[in-house]
């Protein structure tokens, strides 16, 4: 094959594609473009307009790692908020706690998206970006309302931007961990 | 008859494509055929969530064939109409031809 499609859509395709399609989708994809010698333009444009039902279809098909992650991203959620609800009433308001405070809050809701991304590789046999982004979502969603709404502060803007750029590469890089581990065993 | 046994326009469309086909039929080539006949541009998740939800009705079978080097070392998915496809696209055909029977469709210029 001379040519090859755009590395970053043919990724992105990769990682939405269910797997039983995994060979046919990017097969027709990375053929037309090679024999018809369509543009990059075109290969984004089929991608694109294709990811809604691929990241749907292979979202439906793993439920029960959709299942298992968010369990996992609620009990740390509860942990967290329960901790914090707990804690934060009793420390001295000094600007200096508060921070390291939201910085450790921060780093716990990263780490159980990492375990979050763990547990669903763990079932689904791969990092699943449709999955791990529904969980991102989820997590962020509920953490930025709920953690903070109990002690009458709101989640600083700062927070709120870490965590949404955090959670879907630290979910990854647990799915990641995960299948290295298989491949090793 | 059940509402579910007439075929959507885009089943009706991808069914026709894949007997025009015959044995040549997987994605790639529905999708062109489909393209360069119909004029519009096409998806190829599009062509794909329909042979889905055709081969769940039945009205198809599918196979992958073995890996070629022009797809980067990937297999193809073929597909085949199966008898109740065909008798799908019957029902629908004669249920288009009794409702267009007795009006004449023209585009009006007024």
């Amino acid at each position: 094959m001379n040519r090859t499609p755009p590395r970053f859509a043919a990724l992105l395709l990769k990682l939405v594609v269910p797997d039983e399609e995994q060979e046919s989708i990017p097969g027709d994809l990375a053929e037309e473009f090679a024999t018809a010698k369509r543009s990059n333009l075109w290969y984004w444009r089929q991608v694109m307009s294709s990811i809604g039902y691929l990241a749907w279809k292979s979202f439906a098909r793993n439920g029960f790692a959709v299942f298992a992650g968010a369990a996992v991203m609620l009990i740390a959620l509860v942990l967290t908020g329960t901790g914090v609800r707990t804690l934060l009433p009793r420390i001295p308001h000094t600007q200096s706690l508060e921070f390291a405070f939201t910085v450790a809050v921060l780093g716990f809701g990263v780490l159980s998206a990492a375990v979050a991304g763990y547990v669903t590789a763990r079932f689904v046999g791969r990092a699943h970006l449709p999955t791990l982004l529904f969980l991102g979502v989820f997590l962020v969603a509920i953490s930025s309302y709920w953690l903070h709404s109990g002690v009458g502060t709101t989640a600083p803007m700062w927070y709120r931007g870490a965590l949404i750029l955090l959670v879907l590469p630290c979910a990854l890089f647990g799915g990641r961990l995960q299948t290295r581990q298989v491949k090793s065993a | 008859m059940a509402k579910g046994e007439y075929l959507g326009e885009f089943e009706h469309i991808v069914l026709l494509a894949l007997l025009r086909l015959g044995k040549q039929a997987y994605g790639m080539r529905i999708r062109q055929e489909i393209e360069q006949r119909t004029g519009r541009s096409v998806a190829i998740g599009a062509v794909y969530a329909t042979l889905e939800r055709i081969t769940t009705k039945g009205y198809v079978s599918t196979w992958l064939a073995d890996p070629t080097p022009e797809r980067g070392g990937r297999a193809k998915r073929f597909y085949k109409v199966e008898a109740e496809g065909v008798a799908a696209l019957e029902r629908s055909q004669k249920a288009l031809n009794r409702m267009r029977q007795g009006i004449r469709i023209a585009r009006s210029t007024a």
